[in-house]
């Protein structure tokens, strides 16, 4: 937070500085080499300092010595350069990451990357995931966890690819859009908390943006390659990457496999039928025609085989996604207008699951009965968006469109013969075309306040497209008012303040819109395994309001910085399930619930090579119209970790804790009292030769049987896992 | 030059197309009444000719009859006359009829004569079509065998026929339900009962459930009772049906799969 303030603090010029050096440079985007324009140069310490002009250059002078010296730029992320006035060569390049601007609470994680130390180390996109505090996994299996951030998860938080909107295909949630992004094609993941952010979806609960690795220019012939294994599960690991270009292209392909057997959980406790097989493969062209112009073409397939769901009903046999996306980036198309980014995109998700494998007669819900289930999605989509910046204003606009077509059905097959084969359609081809406009829009008035507003509005049109569906959902409302349009309108704003230099406090507020789902509106008889009640959709269900606020404090210098946020976000219609009969349940608003919660997040250096880092975070949601806690909300967790940093190695020891949740939903759904645990990880990495990097560590060093609250059926975790990767880098 | 072709072939296939038309005027071809129906049997009278149709399958259960009648002089329909349907089953050592309905009063229905008839059970029967004024024919019908006919026996020791008309092609989500209940007063009379309270539970016996949003039969006319039924998903229905009057409650069921 702190060095957004300084982009303006060079307005302060000194009045008259003596025995100058003129320094020049110019200052150009790290991505694709072009130039920035009006960049603020700022001389730390001596406060002053002037801006690049349109053609992204500068000259300044400076008194003899060294000094530190800050480049910012709208839309990028700060660099601090050490400028040797007297022998500095006179013309520097300086080049600057981008960076979306984000509002107060937004968290960036980073994924594996070379560059990137913190978390580079993780094995998965999950391990990443779980990270910064506030956000909480649903685990179902030893296999693709799904995000919840601050208690809420699929369809009140927006989980995108590039700000691609990719739909789960499995009616009960066993293929979450993280599934299909491996961590090596994970450059980084924008986690906006709350709906401020409205940029990438239309949220109550906040959005994950999962941005993937593109070909890069800087690497003519980069060759990686990493083998992994880990005992708790047999997993063995392959992944290998490879990346050329020369000054028009580069292309970047990647492919890894994971075949995992059943894994353990605490205490040495076998979770039987909990393996999975997995690959992956991406490929992505980007062509530079000119400085302007550059095209873009990605490809992911990712296909999953075999995943044992041990406390579900049925395994996933098979799950497979195609995502393609071509986009075109103009830098500079007419003056004033920094950028047009056009994309479009395609996916595709298919997902089969049986219960072949278990024994039917002996099961509680649907004895005798077989139940192989197959969903599919079918996603086209396009963005543009657009930059504007002017003087101490930017205005981001995004024009967005895509239409999902979804599909379900499951045959229910008799143990006995005399019994005929049973067919329903649980998603009767809805279609969902949903268009929308946002305005993301930023002012600094003054060197010390910082204002950003978002405006979005949505509007969404939705029919069921299969006829036998279709009475089935008249039958079941006794309405033939099955096709839907809403409109939807949501608006943010937030202020910063920079107090004195490293403290700052942010006030956001918000009243923000989501839209039901497809599941939500058309679903029918969706068997749910944690309350074991058949939903069915609701096509009259009223879109969830939220009205939040959030306050947040940061203190930081060079040696360490501590956050702290609190948030109350009220939900009126809140989406929710509701008893009808016997087993079954029906989508319903509930008129009013709220979720509110505080964040703690820090670190200090303890040494130059020592570093000292923790967070916590606790939410508490409440159903106002059935006077009872909201169901699979994380109770207080939080890790604490020490990390010790050589050039050649580094090792860190950390723990992951969460207290016992006894608030939980009775009506709604059926929930667990979940026990407090605490479990340590020990992480190490180090560099053998130039080319090869060891990696290991054990996780749940004491071997914890435990569960998280948000484990469906109570599903346990991991046990002790001792895990080692050896990767080797040609480049 | 190839726009030029294209244009002229365009024009010369126009031509073609229109004098096509005007050579072979569309003239509206008589329709008809009984197309789409299975003649069973016909019979000349001295001035009239009378054919037979259905419109089904002749099984158990509810069977519509068409009677079709044309004057032998210029082959035209009569659409006015008295048509009645009679039935018998000759057991050898015992006769008997069957439920009837003679649907059509003096006036042709869409040019046809429709009357019904429930077969309560399988085998040779016979009908005859009486045409006052003219006199009657008999033919003789093979009845399969089927389960849309329920004979209960009623706690006041009356006997009654309840009979599945529709759905006969059920699909999933609402149907229309319809059954008819008739009593049996003697071996040829056998007339409609419409006091009968009728309630209606579906389900699957395989799952354990059954569906929402059913409506109960209500009586309509002539014994015959419309509702609607739920059919969440195919397979093998069960739908159990509780009748009451004052003076006996009736309990059947029919099973239909999907």
């Amino acid at each position: 937070m702190n060095r957004i303030f300084h982009i303006i603090a060079f307005f302060l010029v000194a009045a008259s500085i003596m025995g100058q050096h003129q320094i020049s440079g110019i200052v150009i985007n790290i991505a694709n080499g072009e130039r920035i324009s009006f960049a603020n140069i700022f001389v730390l310490k001596l406060s002053t300092g002037t801006a690049c002009n349109e053609n992204g250059e500068f000259t300044i002078k400076l008194p003899s010595g060294t000094h530190n010296i800050k480049i910012s730029a709208v839309g990028y992320e700060s660099e601090i350069l050490l400028v040797n006035a007297n022998n500095q060569s006179k013309n520097i390049v300086i080049k600057l990451k981008h960076e979306t601007i984000k509002l107060s609470d937004d968290v960036v994680v980073y994924g594996v990357n070379k560059t990137t130390k913190i978390e580079g180390w993780l094995n998965s996109t999950d391990d990443i995931m779980q990270k910064p505090e506030g956000v909480s996994l649903q685990r179902r299996a030893n296999f693709a966890l799904e995000p919840s951030i601050r208690g809420m998860s699929a369809g009140q938080i927006g989980v995108v690819v590039d700000g691609m909107k990719i739909f789960s295909a499995c009616i009960d949630r066993m293929d979450p859009v993280t599934a299909y992004i491996e961590v090596e094609n994970l450059k980084k993941m924008e986690i906006s908390k709350g709906s401020f952010d409205m940029t990438q979806s239309a949220s109550v609960g906040g959005t994950i943006n999962m941005i993937t690795k593109k070909a890069d220019f800087s690497h003519p012939l980069a060759i990686q390659a990493e083998m992994g294994y880990e005992s708790v599960s047999k997993l063995k690991r392959l992944r290998s990457e490879i990346n050329i270009s020369n000054t028009k292209w580069a292309a970047r392909g990647t492919f890894s496999i994971k075949n995992s057997s059943d894994y353990y959980a605490g205490k040495n406790t076998k979770i039987e039928n909990s393996g999975y097989r997995k690959n992956n493969y991406t490929f992505n062209f980007t062509n530079k025609f000119n400085n302007n112009h550059s095209f873009e073409f990605a490809f992911i397939g990712d296909n999953a085989y075999n995943i044992g769901y041990p406390v579900l009903l049925m395994d996933a046999t098979k799950a497979l996604s195609q995502i393609y996306r071509l986009e075109h980036k103009w830098n500079n198309p007419f003056a004033n207008l920094n950028y047009i980014n056009s994309k479009i995109y395609y996916n595709r998700i298919d997902h089969w699951m049986d219960d072949y494998n278990r024994d039917v007669t002996q099961r509680p819900v649907m004895t005798n009965m077989y139940m192989p289930m197959f969903g599919n999605t079918k996603t086209v989509g396009a963005m543009v968006e657009f930059l504007v910046i002017e003087n101490r204003h930017s205005f981001k606009m995004i024009l967005d469109f895509y239409r999902v077509a979804a599909f379900a059905d499951m045959t229910m097959i008799s143990v006995f013969d005399d019994v005929s084969d049973m067919y329903l359609i649980n998603i009767g081809d809805a279609v969902l075309n949903n268009s929308s406009a946002t305005l993301d829009y930023n002012w600094v008035p003054t060197n010390k306040l910082r204002f950003r507003s978002n405006l979005r509005y949505d509007y969404s049109m939705r029919d069921i497209h299969n006829e036998d569906a279709r009475r089935l959902l008249e039958g079941f409302w006794k309405s033939n008012e099955i096709e839907q349009t809403y409109n939807i309108f949501s608006f943010s704003g937030a202020l910063e303040y920079e107090l004195t230099k490293g403290i700052a406090f942010t006030l956001a507020i918000a009243q923000s819109e989501r839209l039901p789902t497809h599941i939500e509106n058309y679903g029918f008889y969706l068997y749910n395994y944690t309350d074991d009640y058949f939903y069915t959709g609701n096509p009259t269900l009223k879109p969830e309001l939220s009205r939040q606020i959030e306050f947040s404090t940061l203190f930081s210098s060079e040696s360490y910085y501590f956050k702290f946020n609190a948030y109350y976000n009220n939900i009126n219609n809140y989406i929710s399930g509701l008893l009808q009969s016997d087993e079954f349940k029906i989508f319903t608003n509930i008129s009013s619930a709220y979720i509110t919660g505080a964040e703690i997040s820090g670190s200090i250096s303890l040494m130059s090579k020592l570093k000292f880092s923790a967070n916590a975070a606790y939410a508490y949601g409440y159903n106002r119209e059935y006077n009872e806690p909201l169901p699979m909300i994380p109770p207080l967790e939080g890790r604490i970790g020490l990390q010790f940093i050589e050039e050649k190695f580094r090792f860190s020891v950390e723990s992951r804790f969460a207290s016992k949740q006894t608030k939980i939903a009775n009506t709604t759904t059926t929930e667990d009292r979940t026990a407090a645990f605490i479990i340590f990880n020990f992480r190490g990495q180090i560099n053998l030769w130039n080319y090869f990097e060891l990696k290991f560590g054990v996780e749940n060093i004491t071997d914890k049987f435990y569960n998280e609250h948000l484990a469906i059926n109570n599903l346990p975790s991991r046990g002790r896992n001792f895990y080692t990767g050896l990767s080797f880098l040609f480049d | 030059m190839k726009y030029i072709k294209s244009i002229l072939v365009t024009l010369l296939l126009t031509v073609t197309l229109i004098s096509c038309k005007e050579d072979n005027p569309v003239t509206p071809e008589p329709i008809d009444p009984a197309e789409g129906l299975t003649k069973v049997g016909e019979h000349s009278f001295s001035e009239i000719k009378a054919e037979v149709y259905t419109d089904a399958a002749i099984e158990v259960g509810y069977c519509k009859f068409y009677v079709k009648l044309t004057k032998l002089s210029d082959n035209s329909l009569i659409t006015s006359a008295s048509v009645k349907l009679k039935t018998l089953m000759d057991m050898g050592t015992m006769k008997h009829s069957s439920p009837l309905e003679n649907i059509s009063g003096t006036d042709a229905i869409n040019s046809l004569f429709p009357s019904a008839a429930v077969f309560i059970m399988s085998g040779m029967w016979e009908i005859t079509i009486e045409v006052e004024n003219s006199g009657e024919f008999t033919i003789p019908l093979e009845v399969a065998p089927s389960s849309n006919v329920k004979k209960v026996n009623g706690s006041d020791n009356k006997t009654y026929f309840v009979t599945l008309i529709n759905p006969m092609d059920p699909k999933v989500g609402l149907n229309d339900f319809e059954i008819s209940i008739h009593t049996k007063e003697s071996m040829m009379l056998f007339p409609a009962v419409e006091d009968v309270n009728v309630t209606m539970e579906p389900s699957m016996p395989s799952m354990g459930h059954g569906s929402p949003n059913n409506v109960n039969p209500v009586h309509q006319a002539d014994g015959h009772y419309l509702g609607k039924v739920n059919f969440t998903m195919t397979g093998d229905w069960l739908i159990d049906l509780y009748l009451s009057k004052t003076d006996s409650l009736l309990v059947t069921s029919f099973n239909i799969t999907l």
